[in-house]
């Protein structure tokens, strides 16, 4: 398994594990108490900011064995990386489409959006953007074997 | 606009060649193992300069590893 493989596997459990905790947060304590709730707030605030932070540390790879010349990524991996990240460039703004159609529709007659939605969207936004860079390697990987 | 297909020879010339070892080769040109695997089973379409490299490691012409159908 490849160094970008390797990641692409961490990135959707970083992926899939954020999108469990949000959820648990928010099912747990309910999304319309976020505006009184500080706590809600808060955790919101860590996912986030947390979430970006570990996802920033898999972006860091070897590209050669310490010590040694082997090589471990090379044009292929970098024509992955650039195939999947245009999957993740089309995933994140149809996401942010897709939210955008939803929040018109349903709030509609009241001419505004709960601030709760703010955040919703970012962290949807990274963890699309998580998890479709991630299916995006994992693809490419499959596809040039 | 027919599909072009480019095919190559790097089993043979490996085998022709001391029964170089995917890995020995991919040392060689200075890309991974798994690349080399995918550019002999024509998964995937190496740059020009990658495809320089490997001619170059068997000693033979471009030509010589990889063959353009149409």
């Amino acid at each position: 398994m490849t160094p970008l493989q390797k990641r692409a596997w961490l990135g959707l459990g970083v992926g899939v594990g954020m999108s469990l905790a949000i959820a648990a947060v928010f099912i747990a304590r309910g999304v319309t108490s976020f505006d009184d709730d500080l706590v809600l707030r808060a955790i919101a605030y860590v996912l986030c900011v947390g979430g970006l932070l570990v996802y920033a540390v898999t972006l860091r790879i070897k590209r050669r064995k310490p010590g040694r010349s082997e090589v471990l990524i090379d044009e292929r991996d970098k024509e992955i990386v650039r195939r999947a990240t245009m999957v993740q460039l089309w995933a994140v703004l149809l996401s942010l489409f897709i939210w955008a159609i939803a929040l018109t529709e349903a709030y509609w007659s009241q001419k505004s959006i709960p601030i709760v939605f703010v955040y919703l969207i970012a962290i949807s936004g990274l963890i699309v953007s998580i998890l479709a860079q991630a299916v995006g390697i994992l693809i490419g990987y499959r596809r040039m074997r | 606009m027919p599909k072009a297909e480019i095919s190559n020879r790097i089993r043979r010339l490996r085998f022709d060649n001391g029964e170089m070892t995917q890995e020995e080769l991919a040392y060689r040109v200075g890309c991974t193992r798994q690349t080399i695997i995918a550019v002999e089973a024509g998964k995937y379409v190496p740059s020009l300069s990658l495809a320089f490299q490997i001619a170059k490691a068997f000693g033979v012409p471009l030509e010589a590893v990889f063959q353009y159908e149409e």
